[in-house]
């Protein structure tokens, strides 16, 4: 007995049980996002809070230079993240794939544990490895490749490394999800027909691991715009990116509306990303 | 399958190295007996000793602890009554997007937005405001474990159970709990490791008087490299190994059922 | 001593149940036939609790049904995909209904065991469900519903999910059980040999309608229309016009107008294909298409000079061709007219 909507008794039923659940949601966490967001068209209070009038101000002040390159350099660090974790993620995830069950799970779970760490430890231990007295400008002195440490912390390679090292489990466990799921008769067809494994690779277990691909792009980039940790801990604030313009806004200087306006830009690439990996896993879905 | 050495291989083994290399350093450190972690002085579990008389980190630890321990319940019970409701109405995408937005949108944006909404109605910050906020984060990631099964559950079981005289009641916590048993199970774990590690969400929320242990961890690595944090760091991996072990184990268990 | 009295249910702009009668006698086996869609599982289910009648009564034993609440009616149901309760075994399912009542611990225990034995399955009493083969989940699914000792049980598509060998035995058990406990049985199937095979009596729904109430060997004799008489056994439907020297069929000539139909209506006509006989005739009307050997008799489809297909059973000693030409006999009390 298949009905869309369930019969009208559980139906109720079904708010009934909900309901409570539904309105902690609304109240602690849709409308503190949304209320928040709505107050980039406010203008500051003068002592911290938001008043009338309404305006575009905000959006205007952040299209000026200092701003604008505090965006772009998130985009373009987020950005170098995402393709790094690419990079490394993608053979690493088909590598997986391709080893038995019990050899699967194994891997997953030693993809998956560093990742159940502490996000600050695991960013503090590259303070560690990147430090000038660091384990690894000791280990290049020691064979005699470099006489004086070279300054990898307090850079934007720095962040980037940071931030890869933290995201890469989400690039892989999605990526792998994926690949499992492309029909392996699909695979099998297109060596039948010809096509040699790098072939078969690029035409048919590619596009059809796609939705895979780009979720863990977004799940890669979308927290490397909004961390503000590593670009402080190890990037030492030279390289300010929208997580710590908005927490500068919003602690310091207390101009809500104006931390808003990146909140709100953050918002939207994320938005934008998600429907952007929606369509694409539609088609694919409806094709395969 | 033949394992050939192909370039996949070779990055596979890179990554592996990559994700291991920064721990085991941290690891390694820890038993250095010098108060300057960057160089070896000997072998000794000097630094965990010492770290247990650091008053701020024990009482990071017990707050951060207790925060974990109620967010945990709460969300359980939240986003459980939520997915057993949206099942019930066999839901649309709306609502179950609304639910589980909150494990999706950036943390800041999230932390930000209850930072706004807690000072406009003059609600003082505190552990029971990180509470607050971690349940809102942590139950949408019960909702999204606990929806995936509880669609999977055949509708006949409730109703043979009320069929066959048990009141509401009964046939929640005899029929419907058991047969979530594994879902449960995988969201308290999830909950309570979200959230005795979070820190953007409490760092905006929290009090100043009662920091979390991250949040604790966070003032101490602004210091640089210092020998409690190698000892801090390697006690927390010891914990999320444990803890990914042991529900590991849980999850065969309850497949087996 | 269930009495259905003008139920409608509406699912949006779909009627699926319209005004629907039926009345049910004590220790009945009454089955619900019909194909997928037409109304007898939400009839089954309204009766069980589940769904509400738009409007109408149902009545057992004279008092109202209806405002008895699901768990408290003196009314059981076997699902059809059993729903036995996956994390607890063999003996709490059945006793399961019994803690729902007033019953001590013991005399529970005394209850439960006296059903498990009935149905033979003491030897599985620690098993989970998943643990036993589906002749065996079904015997604990009926066990369990029979274990409040209903007035009425209600089975729903009891038989589908066997294998056919067992099917035929799980027939035998039902109908056993039935008698050891005086329940009235309501079965409801979309498979009219298994509802013959059951059931006294047979309500034919089709479309939210009941096509007609009868025994099975009513039903098979003297369908009332074409729904039913396509719908039970295997049938010819020919059409035929009336005319005034009677009912004509192109190929067939002269029917009898039992029903005393008017001239210038089209008419349906039944016939069996055990009722037809051939005979070889290069003249015949009905040319031989196929032959197919059935063990103990030859399935024989038969093309007729109208164009239509006609399916008969001949005896396996006949030699038929395909391509010959046949006549096509039978007695004129062998044909029904809808």
């Amino acid at each position: 007995m298949n009905k869309s909507g369930g019969s009208k008794s559980s139906r109720q039923l079904g708010w009934f049980w909900s309901l409570p659940g539904l309105i902690f949601l609304g109240v602690f966490a849709a409308f503190p996002v949304i209320s928040m967001l709505l107050m980039s068209v406010l203008t500051a209070g003068r002592f911290g809070g938001v008043t009338t009038p309404f305006t575009l101000d905000n959006f205007v002040r952040a299209t000026d230079q200092t701003f604008l390159k505090v965006i772009l350099t998130s985009i373009l660090i987020a950005a170098a993240t995402a393709i790094l974790s690419l990079l490394i993620g993608f053979p690493t995830a088909l590598f997986i794939s391709r080893l038995t069950r019990k050899w699967q799970i194994i891997l997953i779970i030693a993809i998956i544990l560093p990742y159940w760490t502490n996000f600050l430890v695991r960013t503090y231990a590259w303070l560690v490895l990147l430090n000038n007295e660091g384990i690894i400008n000791k280990f290049l002195r020691n064979i005699g490749l470099i006489s004086q440490p070279i300054e990898m912390l307090y850079t934007p390679f720095a962040v980037i490394i940071g931030m890869t090292y933290l995201y890469l489990p989400l690039m892989i466990l999605p990526i792998y999800a994926a690949l499992e799921k492309v029909d392996k008769n699909l695979v099998e067809a297109s060596l039948d027909l010809g096509s040699s494994a790098w072939k078969s690779l690029r035409t048919v277990s590619i596009p059809l691991a796609m939705p895979g691909i780009l979720i863990g792009l977004i799940f890669v980039f979308v927290p490397s715009m909004g961390n503000f940790v590593v670009p402080e801990l190890l990037g030492g604030g030279k390289t300010v990116m929208i997580g710590n313009l908005v927490r500068d806004q919003f602690l310091k200087a207390r101009d809500w509306p104006f931390g808003a306006t990146f909140a709100l830009v953050l918002t939207i690439i994320l938005i934008i990303l998600i429907s952007i990996q929606s369509r694409v896993s539609r088609k694919v879905n409806i094709n395969a | 399958m033949p394992k050939k050495i192909n370039l996949s291989t070779i990055v596979a083994i890179f990554a592996l190295i990559f994700l291991y290399l920064p721990i085991t350093a941290v690891v390694g450190l820890s038993f250095n007996t010098s108060s300057n972690s960057l160089i070896w002085k000997g072998f000794g579990f000097d630094w965990y000793k010492n770290i247990w008389s650091n008053e701020a980190i024990v009482q990071g630890f017990q707050r951060t602890l207790f925060v974990a321990i109620v967010t945990t319940i709460l969300s359980l019970v939240i986003g459980t009554t939520i997915s057993i409701g949206l099942n019930k109405m066999k839901a649309g995408g709306f609502l179950r997007t609304f639910s589980t937005a909150p494990a999706i949108v950036p943390d800041l944006v999230l932390a930000i937005g209850l930072l706004t909404t807690f000072s406009m109605f003059s609600f003082n910050l505190s552990l029971l405001t990180v509470i607050i906020a971690h349940t809102a984060f942590c139950t949408a990631f019960v909702v999204a474990v606990v929806l995936a099964r509880i669609g999977l559950i055949d509708p006949s079981i409730e109703e043979a159970s009320t069929d066959l005289g048990a009141s509401a009641t009964k046939t929640l916590f005899k029929i419907t709990i058991p047969q979530l048993m594994p879902s449960l199970t995988a969201g308290a774990v999830l909950s309570f490791t979200l959230s005795m590690d979070e820190f953007v969400i409490a760092f905006f929320t929290n009090g100043p008087e009662t920091p979390t242990l991250p949040m604790v961890i966070y003032s101490m690595i602004r210091f640089g490299v210092t020998p409690e944090i190698n000892v801090l760091g390697t006690l927390l991996l010891l914990v999320s190994f444990v803890g990914v072990i042991f529900a590991q184990r849980i999850g065969k268990v309850a497949d087996s059922i | 001593m269930l009495s259905v009295k003008n139920l409608t249910k509406k699912f949006g702009s779909v009627t699926a149940l319209n005004n629907i009668s039926l009345e049910i006698k004590n220790n009945e086996m009454f089955a619900l036939l019909g194909p997928s869609g037409c109304g007898k599982t939400t009839l089954l289910r309204i009766i069980a609790g589940f769904e509400s009648p738009d409007s109408g009564e149902v009545l057992i034993n004279d008092s109202d049904l209806l405002s008895i609440p699901t768990r408290i009616r003196p009314v059981n149901l076997m699902f059809q995909s059993y729903a036995l309760f996956p994390h607890m075994d063999v003996y709490s399912n059945i006793a399961y209904g019994l803690t729902n009542t007033d019953l001590s611990k013991s005399e529970i225990e005394k209850q439960t065991y006296e059903i498990i034995e009935k149905i033979g399955l003491i030897e599985h009493v620690k098993k989970k469900p998943n643990q036993l083969s589906g002749g065996q989940q079904q015997r604990v699914a009926l066990a369990r519903a029979i274990a409040r000792k209903p007035k009425l049980l209600l089975l729903d598509e009891p038989l589908s999910a066997l294998d056919k060998k067992i099917r035929q035995e799980m027939q035998t058990e039902l109908k056993r059980i039935q008698h050891e406990v005086g329940i009235t049985f309501i079965i409801v199937t979309h498979d009219q040999e298994e509802a013959i095979s059951l059931a006294n009596t047979i309500a034919v729904f089709n479309k939210g309608e009941i096509k007609q109430i009868s025994t099975p060997q009513e039903l098979y004799e003297n369908p009332q229309n074409e729904f039913v008489a396509d719908f039970i056994g295997e049938g010819n439907i020919l059409s035929a016009e009336v005319t005034s020297s009677g009912v004509i069929h192109p190929s067939l000539g002269s029917i009898k107008n039992s029903e005393n139909k008017m001239a210038g209506n089209k008419v349906k006509l039944l016939i069996r294909p055990e009722n037809i006989t051939l005979e070889k005739n290069s003249n015949g009307s009905g040319i031989i298409q196929d032959v197919v050997f059935a063990g103990s008799k030859k399935n024989v489809t038969v093309q007729l000079s109208s164009n239509e297909i006609i399916r008969v059973y001949a005896d396996k000693a006949l030699d038929l061709e395909v391509g010959s030409k046949v006549n096509i006999l039978f007695k004129p009390e062998d044909v029904r007219l809808f």
